[in-house]
């Protein structure tokens, strides 16, 4: 009892130092002694079969596939000038100080929200117990932990007689945190602080801002590539719980041009999804029959989850005249509706696929011809016969889809708000890196949709 | 005096011969260079090409024996700060994050607590990555 006491001490006097310490002398000879006081033992154990004092703290053997062993210490508010001294070395026969038998001790300092690499990173190279003596390069509030870790040989490695300048001290983590829904995320960090079901957004591309989907729609057919023919700004949010998992997923969509006169659909499929992964969405832009949608809003008769966002473009702008939307400067701009869809997931799901997933367009309310990004899958609706007709080289054998024999595509996805081309304007013509990207295999200009210097577009050929 | 005026005259033909004979050769090719495409039907793309200007990415992170277990927020950012990614995860564990973000991206931020670390984004669409390496073994 008294070692315990002892080793429990945390205004002791250090030498002929006035300074407090915090020591362990492991003398109480089980976890559960120390425990109560915040410290923590992984791997750990505490060895009365050594000559230092009755009992030392032991790890087990420092093999290659041992992993780590560690012991954490309270938080300790430490001085300026602070120092922690210990004992340690190796036990078992058979040391070997070469790089196959290394053993190595590693200390840091951790702090409330950080930690400090390191105090000390240091291979063994005696068997010899050692004293060792480090200055502490900070103050306040710190925890130490010591983590070693080996290969080769089965030597353990012991500590003892630990002792850390300073008080100690209650966890800092604890005293400010305010948890409201009980998900184990703080409220100043939780997004949805009283849903115990949410903790964060993740939006793409960003909270602020939207990427653009721009496409021809005379598939299988070529067109005349100025990309306007449907105009798509989209942001997704895919909301996480406590366990890094999807819940929900947010999508918000505004239609910025309509550059030509087929009435086209557009909807998502989600090629990491099944029908019964979705238990709700709200907030479809539906007013026709284009789509059967099941209960639950995917579309019926699919294998995979498929989402119909509009039927018509024309449920959610609003002309200002003369033909066309929003392709040809003289006619005026107008103001679409925002469609905001919320699709609620059944059951939290790790993985939803990449945004913006696999966007279509249907074309001009044909439901079996599909329009989609270079290289992704259609539905299962789709009328397969036409696939590798007219202009279009897609071969399912071997992957290829919506793209032509020169590997083009009907669509275009951007990351970014694109400035898409007047109407009939080619791409290339309105972009002048376009084509260097393209013919680079995507190594120069990556950025050719931006505005960064006068050389990187012919501002008379796109809609601003 | 016919003489002198012919001979003066095939002296003026010859030098204008000469000098016009002594000119570079006028280039015959077009203005326009045919391996340049003109519309975007002449562009020849590869067939694995990426069409989007977004890449996918995996990043594979290794957790470090640090801390005691407590979970705290994971960001990924990108150098402008903006957040692209929030996960609720202990320093030692292993996690993996699938990200998606502008292909003329090249470096994203790590944050862990107000531990924070660069990542370099590279062709490869895999990442390994942790925070600290443990000594040299």
């Amino acid at each position: 009892m008294k070692k315990i006491i002892l080793s429990l001490s945390i205004c002791v006097l250090f030498s002929s130092s006035l300074f407090p310490q915090v020591v362990n002398d492991f003398e109480g000879g089980d976890e559960d002694s120390y425990t109560s006081d915040c410290w923590e033992f992984n791997g750990v154990f505490f060895d009365d079969s050594n000559s230092i004092g009755t009992y030392a703290m032991s790890t087990g053997p420092l093999t290659d596939d041992a992993g780590v062993y560690s012991i954490i210490t309270p938080w300790v508010d430490i001085p300026t000038n602070g120092v922690v001294s210990f004992k340690t070395g190796l036990i078992n026969s058979n040391f070997g100080s070469d790089e196959n038998n290394a053993k190595e001790l590693s200390v840091f300092l951790l702090s409330e929200d950080s930690f400090t690499p390191l105090l000390l990173d240091e291979k063994y190279t005696t068997s010899e117990l050692q004293d060792k003596s480090i200055q502490i390069p900070t103050t306040g509030l710190h925890r130490l932990q010591f983590v070693w870790y080996g290969k080769g040989s089965s030597n353990r490695a012991v500590l003892d007689d630990l002792s850390i300048s300073g008080e100690l001290s209650s966890d800092p983590c604890e005293e400010d945190i305010t948890d409201s829904d009980g998900d184990t995320v703080p409220d100043d960090e939780d997004d949805y602080p009283d849903d115990p079901n949410k903790a964060y957004d993740n939006f793409y591309p960003g909270e602020n801002s939207f990427n653009t989907l721009a496409y021809e729609d005379l598939w299988p057919s070529q067109g005349d590539y100025d990309f306007n023919d449907l105009v798509v700004d989209y942001r997704f949010n895919e909301i996480t719980n406590a366990n890094n998992a999807v819940v929900e997923i947010v999508a918000v969509f505004y239609v910025r041009a309509v550059g030509g006169s087929f009435d086209n659909g557009f909807a998502i499929q989600f090629d990491d999804l099944l029908p019964s992964d979705i238990a709700f969405v709200n907030g479809q832009a539906i007013t026709g029959n284009l789509y059967n949608i099941d209960a639950n809003g995917t579309e019926a008769n699919q294998t995979k989850a498929v989402i119909p966002v509009f039927d018509s473009a024309e449920n959610v702008i609003n002309r200002v005249g003369g033909s066309m939307y929003n392709t040809i400067p003289t006619n005026g701009t107008g103001i679409s509706d925002t469609i905001t869809m919320v699709i609620g997931l059944s059951s939290p799901k790790a993985f939803v696929g990449y945004a913006p997933y696999n966007p279509f367009l249907i074309k001009n309310q044909q439901r079996n011809i599909e329009v989609h990004l270079a290289d992704k899958v259609p539905t299962d609706l789709i009328d397969v016969e036409l696939l590798g007709t007219n202009n279009d080289d897609s071969n399912p054998g071997l992957g290829k889809y919506y793209k032509n024999v020169n590997n083009l595509p009907w669509a275009l996805d951007v990351a970014s708000t694109f400035e898409y081309p007047i109407e009939n304007a080619d791409i290339i013509d309105a972009y002048l890196n376009f084509e260097l990207w393209a013919q680079s295999n995507g190594t120069n200009f990556t950025d050719w949709y931006t505005n960064t210097t006068s050389e990187y577009r012919n501002s008379a050929l796109i809609f601003q | 005096m016919k003489t002198n005026v012919f001979k003066v005259l095939s002296f003026t033909v010859f030098t204008f011969l000469s000098a016009v004979s002594c000119e570079m050769p006028e280039d015959t090719t077009s203005d326009v260079d045919t391996n340049i495409p003109q519309k975007f039907t002449d562009i020849e793309a590869n067939s694995d090409f990426n069409w989007s200007t977004a890449k996918n990415y995996t990043i594979h992170i290794a957790g470090v024996p640090l801390g005691s277990g407590e979970k705290r927020q994971f960001l990924v950012k990108t150098e402008d700060d903006k957040v692209i990614r929030k996960m609720n995860v202990a320093i030692s564990e292993d996690f993996s994050i699938n990200i998606r973000v502008q292909s003329k991206i090249e470096t994203l931020i790590l944050s862990w607590a107000n531990f924070e670390k660069e990542i370099t984004l590279g062709a490869n669409n895999t990442i390994n990555f942790t925070f600290l390496e443990l000594g040299n073994l």
